[in-house]
């Protein structure tokens, strides 16, 4: 026995030290703790209104010099991910009124989100009925440990080949303001394909989302269905058979409110990207919300 | 409670410790087994726990009574209300649905109309493979091959054993059974030689298999939009997938009994380096072939029969029957009787161009291994296909002008999956070994080899587990549906 101890030592110490680099050195656990830090500055604060969905909805930050509003959206969030804070949001801040949820139809792309093992710590404090992740407690403990961890390893793999790709040539990152418009809505058809792949295709996606508007319902909070304005070109990459049924789909929710901006901005000077609105553009947004809701967002 | 999970290395850290803290008795030691065992069992669902209950129990006593009686007819139903119990319970709880469905569809057929009365149960995991296990303890004390156990806590024991429980080795008694009578103590090198081949067991499930699996479920879910190329890809992606899964879970069992002071049957010896379809079943799940070997095909005239057409006979029946006990449905009906089929012809093909005739051919053994490898892969798109529907025109695509299509847009779509580079590495890595060591009890041998290259095989074998292993999840072991 000692002498298999002795042999599988220095196999114990590499592997301790393996994750120690990881954690030490890899972006994800910066991504974690950017992550982490913006759930405990909403348990912290009493924000009224609360923001949830991907970087599309995560723009809303542009308005929140105060924290007047609860931004929990994070990009590659999923609808899973928007589900568990939403468990966060109703058992730790009762005076929350309003929550947006993002409508998106990219949101149904069974796509799995990179972020959802930064919510392990959360779901060992809360309920999940559903048991989305299917992770047992051990799981939600073991995972803490990077090489553990499912998440780490597929960004650490992609970030290693990408690497390697790109190996030796220079990264130039074009400023989109400077780019012609012929070339931004050749950027905007690319994302659009890749976002609108696959759309309705996990049912599963449809009842989570469905459990989390019903329970903001039970507590009384006011569902606020957003759709981010986005290039035209973006959107349209949508198959209007699957956008019509996620329409359908958010229409059979009987939201509060179920806004659709997709197309209500057409400026290009207020986008900072294909499909993301930049500072003017938030503020602008914030804007019809008022309108059409009553509710201010903006001081 | 999967092998590959963190309850389980929990769980056998527990069992392992109190097991060899007990060492000194033997009673203490079986109780241990027999309880984790249960509750390794019970895991998936406590109430499957009442079946091998009703199956140790009615094979202990009917064992007891076999072994004791002189009368030729009363040990013949002694027998048969043993293999009564054991195949009613498969019957039942495996293949109820699929009888009433049959039975309908021909009554349907002649014009009568019926509506089949179906039951809904849950299909408890590797109820095929203990049901025989206990099955053969009566048949070899009916034939007096072995003596009954008096000692019923070491056959609940045997019967339970969890390492092998759910998806084999089917072990036979005569092999199994009195090594729960002797006390184990820890073998410092067996338990190494264990824990490489679970080891090497991990990697085949945790990196070959459920890599493989992302694209073999997308590839065979959508098998109706895509090409001939891509199907082929799914199809030769599942031929390593199955076998990494299977012999995964094998070297997994046998591995942690070693650890426990315990030897269980190879399953498993490189069966894609087969020469031909007989050599392929002296390679692939050994405990299964012999199992029907042992209790069909012998018992119905074997090869020994005077009629061909009676030997004929003998090859379908054992190799359909085998199909069969994979699953309740036509697929591995046919997949069995394509076996069948592929041993026929070249037996057909040794007796007209053999070593021994007049226009002897002799293939090149690459070439032989080839075909071999060919043929099952042609059968494994019955066995993983929803239906024979489906397979025919999963092979009807493949064989058609779409087989020359350009697969990579296919595969770029797949985006989330593990990246291809991942599956060659490690394919190739798991043919490296079983190219090394085609004949031995695990591919992983590497005790020979020098120091250094030793331990760069050993680094290689945990880095591949830790960075290549497989990030969607956990997927069950095939084997568990049988």
């Amino acid at each position: 026995m000692k002498n298999i101890i002795i042999k599988s030592l220095p196999y114990v110490v590499g592997f301790i030290l393996l994750n120690l680099i990881c954690y030490t050195t890899s972006n994800f656990y910066a991504q974690e703790e950017k992550y982490q830090s913006r759930i405990e500055l909403f348990l912290s604060s009493k924000n009224k209104s609360i923001f949830l969905g991907d970087s599309h909805s995560e723009t809303i930050r542009h308005l929140n010099e105060d924290n007047h509003i609860g931004n929990l959206a994070f990009g590659a969030d999923g609808i899973k991910e928007m589900y568990v804070k939403s468990l966060i949001v109703t058992d730790f801040n009762p005076d929350i009124q309003y929550a947006f949820i993002s409508t998106e139809p990219q949101l149904f792309n069974n796509s799995i989100s990179s972020n959802s093992s930064f919510l392990n710590p959360y779901l060992l404090r809360v309920k999940d009925s559903l048991d989305i992740y299917e992770k047992s407690k051990l799981n939600l403990f073991v995972e803490r440990v990077p090489l553990f961890n499912d998440n780490y390893l597929k960004f650490f793999l992609n970030k290693t080949l990408t690497d390697i790709r790109n190996f030796g040539k220079q990264s130039k990152k074009e400023n989109w303001e400077e780019l012609p418009e012929s070339k931004k809505k050749t950027i905007a058809t690319k994302t659009g394909k890749i976002d609108h792949n696959n759309i309705l295709s996990n049912s599963n996606d449809t009842v989570v989302f469905r459990e989390m508007v019903k329970l903001y319902k039970s507590k009384n909070i006011k569902v606020i269905g957003v759709r981010f304005p986005v290039y035209p070109e973006y959107i349209e990459q949508c198959e209007p058979n699957d956008l019509k049924n996620v329409n359908d789909f958010i229409e059979s929710l009987d939201l509060d409110f179920n806004l659709d901006y997709s197309y209500t901005i057409k400026n290009p000077m207020l986008f900072a990207d294909e499909d993301h609105l930049n500072e003017k553009g938030v503020v602008e947004l914030a804007r019809y919300i008022h309108r059409d809701t009553g509710i201010q967002l903006s001081k | 409670m999967l092998f590959n999970s963190f309850e389980f290395a929990i769980f056998f850290s527990v069992v392992f410790l109190l097991y060899f803290l007990s060492y000194k008795q033997l009673r203490a030691q079986n109780f241990l087994l027999l309880v984790s065992s249960y509750v390794f069992y019970g895991w998936w669902d406590w109430r499957f726990l009442s079946l091998i209950f009703i199956s140790s129990i009615s094979d202990y006593l009917i064992g007891l009574r076999i072994d004791k009686s002189e009368n030729t007819a009363v040990r013949k139903r002694l027998l048969l209300l043993s293999v009564f119990i054991n195949l009613g319970i498969l019957g039942f709880f495996k293949y109820y649905n699929f009888f009433a469905e049959s039975t309908v569809d021909v009554l349907n057929f002649f014009g009568f109309q019926s509506n089949p009365f179906f039951i809904k149960v849950i299909l408890p995991v590797g109820i095929s493979f203990y049901t025989f296990q206990t099955m053969s303890y009566t048949i070899d004390i009916y034939r007096r091959q072995m003596k009954a156990t008096p000692n019923l806590l070491e056959f609940m024991a045997f019967v339970s054993f969890f390492p092998q429980l759910v998806a084999g080795p089917i072990e036979r008694a005569k092999n199994l059974l009195p090594q729960f009578g002797i006390k184990r103590k820890f073998n410092l090198s067996e338990a190494k030689e264990g824990i490489k081949q679970s080891i090497w067991g991990l990697f085949k499930k945790i990196v070959i298999a459920d890599n493989c699996a992302q694209y073999v479920n997308h590839i065979f879910e959508n098998s109706d939009t895509l090409p001939g190329s891509m199907l082929l890809i799914g199809v030769l992606l599942f031929a390593f997938q199955i076998y990494g899964d299977f012999s995964g879970y094998s070297d997994i069992a046998i591995g942690i009994s070693r650890i426990l002071g315990f030897n269980l049957m190879q399953n498993f010896r490189s069966p894609y380096l087969a020469e031909n379809i007989q050599d392929f079943w002296r390679r692939w799940h050994i405990s299964l072939s012999t199992w029907f070997r042992d209790y069909v095909y012998i018992p119905l005239g074997g090869s020994r029969s005077n009629s061909k057409i009676r030997r004929i006979y003998n090859i379908v029946v054992t190799f359909t029957v085998s199909g069969f006990w994979h699953g309740a449905n036509w697929t591995f009906i046919i997949w069995g009787a394509l076996h069948s089929l592929f041993y026929l012809i070249q037996n057909a093909f040794s007796n007209l161009f053999g070593q021994n005739t007049k226009r002897p051919i002799s293939i090149p053994k690459p070439l032989s291994i080839v075909i071999t490898f060919i043929s099952v892969t042609l059968a494994w798109i019955f066995f993983r296909a929803d239906s024979v529907a489906i397979a025919i025109k999963m092979i009807t695509e493949i064989l058609s002008s779409s087989l020359f299509v350009n697969p990579v847009p296919y595969l770029k779509q797949f985006g989330s999956f593990a990246q291809p580079f991942i599956l060659i590495i490690s394919i190739g890595y798991l043919a490296l070994f079983e190219l090394m060591n085609r004949n031995a009890s695990y591919s992983f041998q590497v005790s020979s080899f020098k120091i250094p290259i030793k331990q760069l095989a050993y680094c290689s074998l945990l880095l591949l587990i830790i960075f290549f292993r497989a990030t969607n999840g956990k997927i069950d072991f095939i084997y568990f549906q049988f």
